[in-house]
């Protein structure tokens, strides 16, 4: 037998919330390798089918609702299926969204693929009262279905016994659509035409397909074939009988879709059947209440208050735990090895481990608050919140799911950054990117209990909460000015299904809070944990060489340093209408590399402990109540820290990340300096 | 009249759609086609809705089930209110 | 299903009186709390029963919300809505048994902080927290929100 010795591959294709990651992770046993789509800031997720002793590579395609050249999620999974030819697609079709979730097996099917479906969420659907006849629906489109909850297990057995079988049993189904006489005739037409002059397109793909999205007017397509020998004359012809039908039928791409349409709910019709008398819903019912027109806002801000509360107050143990660890042994077992040289000592005890402390510490906050948010976003609440704030958003150009990417942030700016992806529309994707990082981060709030603690008095608490409430607000007006500007034009509209509520799942709460937290832990930590490095190295030196670690501790010492000159400047020159101390500004300095370090170094600056911060600030009286909040402003509003700058790279490029550079530092400094001069005015001091 | 101001409750049928060639044919593809009817679940009237696909013949069942509601077997959808300015409907 | 209609009416009777008291009292506890938070950030003399409900925005948000949902629930049956009432009971009464799990989930953790960091327990001050308002309300609304949770499974699919 002469065959290929490659690896057998096969794709996962499924509508989003059809549980296909569940499937996937049923499939693979959860081991995954996690990357990029080539070019594009998609994710792809690659695992391992073992099944008799056989490995299977399974390849989780992106969800989408069709394989349309409208949306780069669509183009990169037919692109794969097209170019990759796996062995099986394997497509999830919700038994609770069985219309839109057949749509897509048909196109699948369109388009040649070897297609299993896998009929998951039959549970649920029994529980609304109706059956799927799954038998009469293999027999209808001519390929495998298995029955699956992918939540208890059930089916998944069979599963892979039909994929291994499908392997070598291939089924192309291309014809399940009849597009009727008037548009077939058309599609044997062209596709004549491709076998005649064009062999190796008909080929690589269906020539029937070819010649369905060349009447569809499918841009990717119509640009392929152009770019063969004898592609004027297919697409000539392809455009003469497009017009013809457009006489007949309207728009041909209109039609097409509809065509298909009707078709799924033929199928559906036949293989739906009610076995229960249908009761009232508790998704609906949960819904009357929880997206209400006048409790469901104040709900939800209960419900991220309560977040709050879990992220910060029930992770305390955890970060002093891990503050005693490092700050208090860890750090002295450096001091007590003897025979080092001075200066390694130094770096090792205040330039390593604090640089560890300083990301370590954040680490129970934030995993915390992850997990709580993780829990709201698998029960099926977080897509309630964007119904909510979708018309106050709608005012400022961006869609309600912005909210996500926002709430995010108030964790950690960084993955907040990366949930703009789910945003379809690329205008708005960019714009939610860019604002997300005025979300006010855990990173924040320790600056902001410090300094108002020490000098606001009673009011620090109003003054904290006005701070997060500012970031928000400064976000949706930045919004809307990105979207006025840079990133003009209409939305291409916010369409989100709506999943039934359910009971959040152990592993699926566990990976998305293990996700996003090892993005804070490995991007952002090791950031951070350099700019700390770089801040000890900029404190013990200076023009004059090097100072020697006493500089840490003496104050005089350290105005010498190059991080005094520095602040020195800055204080004398651009902040010098804010009144603030050039310690603080070297700590603003400082802060660009994180948050995290605004603190630490000006206890540093102040030759105090960070315990004892507080006290020295209220007692030296460096801030006024007016100076001290514009300086809270001003580390809520410039870059949160390099790190989130670095994911802005990332996501967008270097252009945007510089962008987003220049705009928070200027909106920081303007905002500040105007809380300052209106505040005068006010007479406030 | 814009599906965003729709009622909450109502049944209501697509007359238009007023979109772009993309949104056109997502929304299409998403079930939501000229002619067919939608109930509004949920709405923020004017501002976005959640909304239910409903086919106009009922699947009757074999076993004599009084079809007291269609079988909605496409699930929810969020209309964010752009969308949903672009959609045009009429009461049943 | 008759079964379970008559199941449903039986405890509605006795939930709904029994919410709206409680709702009333999540909803003054709720206003003594934005109270208390205006005399906290003016400094201004004592709080108002300082030892049980705290001058925080939060709390009070969450305390006001549950009285909300309460009314709404009372409103509904009013409209002869019970199952809709009930929906708002059940999610009302949820928030308040969540409000109370975090604020023993906070006590706890705060008890451990002080081993871990070593310092000296103030008992006392432990003990009190399972007083404040949001954990004493949850202790009733828990049962509650158990057998109103137990109606709405069985009504609903």
């Amino acid at each position: 037998m002469a065959r290929e010795s490659r690896r057998v591959k096969i794709a996962l294709a499924g509508i989003p919330n059809v549980g296909k990651s569940l499937i996937f992770n049923r499939l693979t046993g959860g081991r995954a390798w996690v990357g990029n789509w080539p070019g594009v800031t998609v994710e792809k997720k690659v695992g391992t089918l073992r099944v008799n002793g056989a490995e299977i590579e399974v390849v989780d395609l992106p969800g989408i609702y069709s394989l349309t050249a409208y949306s780069v999620d669509e183009l990169i999974a037919r692109n794969f299926i097209v170019e990759e030819k796996p062995d099986v697609v394997v497509c999830i079709v919700s038994a609770i969204n069985l219309e839109r979730s057949l749509y897509l097996a048909l196109s699948l099917l369109e388009l040649g693929a070897n297609v299993v479906i896998d009929l998951n969420m039959v549970d649920l659907a029994e529980k609304e009262g109706y059956k799927i006849d799954y038998k009469k629906l293999e027999f209808l489109i001519g390929v495998p279905v298995v029955p699956t909850v992918a939540t208890t297990g059930r089916g998944i057995g069979k599963l892979k016994e039909t994929i291994v079988k499908a392997i070598h049993e291939k089924k192309v189904q291309a014809r399940i659509v009849d597009y009727g006489r008037i548009v077939e005739e058309a599609i044997s037409k062209i596709e004549e035409v491709i076998k005649d002059l064009a062999p190796e397109l008909a080929e690589k793909y269906p020539a029937r397909w070819i010649a369905l999205k060349l009447l569809e007017g499918d841009s990717d397509i119509v640009g392929k074939v152009s770019k063969l020998p004898a592609g004027k004359e297919i697409i000539d012809k392809a455009n003469q009988l497009r017009e013809i039908l457009g006489k007949k039928i309207g728009d041909p791409e209109s039609y097409i879709v509809k065509q298909k349409y009707e078709r799924v709910l033929e199928i559906v019709k036949a293989v739906v059947e009610r076995v229960a008398v249908p009761r009232v819903s508790m998704t609906d019912l949960l819904d009357s209440v929880l997206t209400h027109k006048i409790v469901g806002i104040p709900l939800a801000l209960s419900a991220i208050y309560l977040l709050f509360r879990f992220a910060f107050e029930v992770s305390v143990p955890l970060a002093d735990l891990v503050d005693v660890a490092i700050n208090s042994y860890l750090h002295d077992i450096v001091l007590g090895i003897h025979g080092l040289p001075d200066w390694l000592t130094s770096f090792l005890a205040d330039g390593v481990i604090a640089g560890v402390g300083a990301v370590l510490i954040f680490l129970p906050i934030i995993a915390f608050f992850f997990l709580g948010f993780a829990i709201l976003e698998d029960v099926g609440y977080m897509a309630r919140v964007a119904f909510l704030v979708d018309k106050v958003f709608h005012k400022f150009n961006l869609p309600g799911k912005a909210v996500i990417p926002l709430i995010i942030g108030f964790g950690c700016n960084v993955p907040g950054v990366m949930a703009a992806r789910a945003i379809e529309d690329e205008n708005e994707r960019k714009t939610t990117a860019l604002i997300a990082p005025l979300a006010s981060c855990n990173a924040r709030l320790p600056v902001y209990l410090v300094i108002g603690g020490a000098v606001l008095g009673a009011s620090a608490g109003f003054a904290v909460l006005s701070l997060y409430v500012l970031g928000i607000i400064l976000a949706l007006i930045v919004g809307l000015l990105l979207r006025k500007t840079l990133f003009k034009g209409a939305s291409s509209g916010f369409i989100m299904e709506l999943p039934p509520y359910m009971m959040p799942r152990f592993d699926n709460v566990a990976i998305k809070t293990w996700e996003r937290t090892k993005r804070f832990l490995f991007k952002a930590g090791t950031v951070i944990f350099l700019g700390t490095v770089i801040v000890w190295l900029l404190s013990v030196t200076g023009p004059e060489g090097y100072l020697g670690p006493e500089a840490l501790e003496d104050p005089q010492l350290l105005r010498e340093s190059w991080a005094g000159i520095l602040g020195q400047l800055l204080a004398s020159t651009v902040f010098s209408l804010m009144g603030w101390d050039w310690r603080a500004a070297v700590a603003l300095f400082f802060g660009f590399v994180a948050k995290e370090i605004v603190v630490s170094s000006m206890a540093i600056l102040y030759g105090v402990g960070e315990e004892k911060i507080v006290d020295v600030i209220a007692e030296r009286h460096v801030f006024t109540p007016l100076t001290a909040y514009a300086y809270m402003a001003f580390v809520l509003i410039y870059v949160p820290c390099i790190a989130t700058l670095a994911m802005v790279r990332n996501e967008l490029g270097l252009k945007y990340a510089i962008l987003a550079l220049i705009y928070e530092v200027l909106l920081a400094y303007i905002v500040s300096l105007s809380i300052i001069s209106i505040g005068s005015v006010l007479g406030f001091r | 009249m814009p599906l965003a101001y729709a009622q909450e409750g109502k049944l209501v049928r697509i007359v238009a759609i007023r979109a772009g060639k993309g949104l056109h044919r997502r929304l299409h593809e998403l079930g939501i086609i000229e002619g067919k009817m939608v109930r509004v679940i949920k709405t923020q009237g004017p501002g976005p809705v959640i909304i239910e696909i409903v086919n106009d013949s009922p699947y009757v069942s074999k076993r004599n089930f009084p079809p007291y509601r269609p079988i909605a077997t496409g699930g929810r959808l969020l209309l964010g209110f752009g969308v949903a300015m672009k959609i045009m409907v009429e009461e049943v | 299903m008759e079964n379970s209609k008559g199941i449903f009416k039986r405890y509605i009777y006795v939930i709904i009186p029994i919410e709206v008291v409680l709702g009333l009292v999540y909803s003054v506890a709720g206003f003594i709390a934005i109270i208390n938070w205006y005399l906290g950030t003016t400094g201004a003399g004592e709080f108002l029963y300082s030892d049980y409900i705290p001058g925080d925005l939060g709390i009070s948000l969450v305390m006001l919300s549950i009285g909300f949902l309460m009314i709404l629930s009372a409103y509904y049956w009013f409209k002869r809505k019970p199952v809709k009432s009930l929906a708002a009971t059940t999610l009302g009464l949820g928030l308040a048994v969540a409000a109370m799990v975090m604020q023993v989930l906070v006590i706890i953790a705060s008890w451990l902080d002080g081993i871990i960091v070593g310092e000296p327990i103030a008992y006392e001050e432990l003990v009190m927290g399972f007083l404040r308002a949001e954990a004493l309300l949850g202790y009733i609304a828990l049962p509650l929100f158990y057998i109103s949770l137990r109606i709405l499974s069985k009504i609903t699919t």
